[in-house]
């Protein structure tokens, strides 16, 4: 078993669903898998957004942990009542964390 | 035996101003001197002009009749080189920086 970090950079409806694919067939060979939206990606994480929340609803039964970065989302006006309750916020600290600590293998895509 | 400081490394191929992913580097890279690791990068193709110190600063192109968003009052943008050196200022002792082209 490995500890994947996936960082997705795409908006979901222009290639970005494709870490939330890869996690999900990582997690079915039983590796830890973390997924970090970050610039475009984070577009999954609006509310009421309805592919975007079936991908956050699907990572989640898949166990995949899924962080949406803060600053990405700022910029984007994506918070508060806009803000889907599927994702944490996080910033580049934790991503650092997760890349040096918390994972064999990272893929930006 | 004191323990190996670990070393980030990233390879870049984004060119300035053409995406978001250099401002996503540079934030990885700030964030991870913070953190107290060092970091190699190593930019190739157009992520070569990253560094190019051709590139000039610019007025705000909407308020040009507003002395506050003219270059000379700080509210021009930065390139993308002076956000490296600044970057590389931060991390010429320890933990350290190298940027690789």
């Amino acid at each position: 078993m490995s500890r994947y970090l996936l960082i997705e950079t795409k908006d979901p409806l222009d290639g970005g669903d494709y870490s939330f694919e890869l996690g999900k067939q990582l997690r079915k060979d039983r590796h830890e898998v973390s997924l970090y939206l970050l610039q475009d990606a984070v577009l999954a994480a609006r509310r009421g957004f309805r592919f975007g929340e079936s991908l956050l609803t699907e990572a989640k039964s898949s166990g995949l942990t899924v962080l949406a970065d803060e600053i990405s989302l700022r910029e984007r006006g994506v918070s508060g009542e806009r803000l889907s309750g599927e994702v944490r916020t996080a910033g580049m600290t934790e991503l650092v964390e997760l890349l040096m600590e918390g994972s064999e293998k990272a893929i930006w895509h | 035996m004191a323990k190996a400081r670990k070393t980030l490394h990233i390879t870049v191929t984004a060119g300035p101003y053409g995406s978001e992913t250099p401002v996503s580097v540079f934030r990885l890279v700030d964030a991870a001197l913070d953190k107290g690791y060092d970091v190699d990068v190593l930019a190739y193709e157009d992520g070569v002009l990253l560094t190019a110190k051709a590139q000039r600063q610019h007025d705000d192109p909407i308020w040009t009749d507003r002395a506050e968003h003219h270059t000379d009052a700080g509210k021009a943008h930065s390139t993308t080189a002076e956000f490296v050196a600044r970057l590389l200022e931060k991390g010429k002792g320890v933990p350290h920086l190298n940027w690789f082209v």
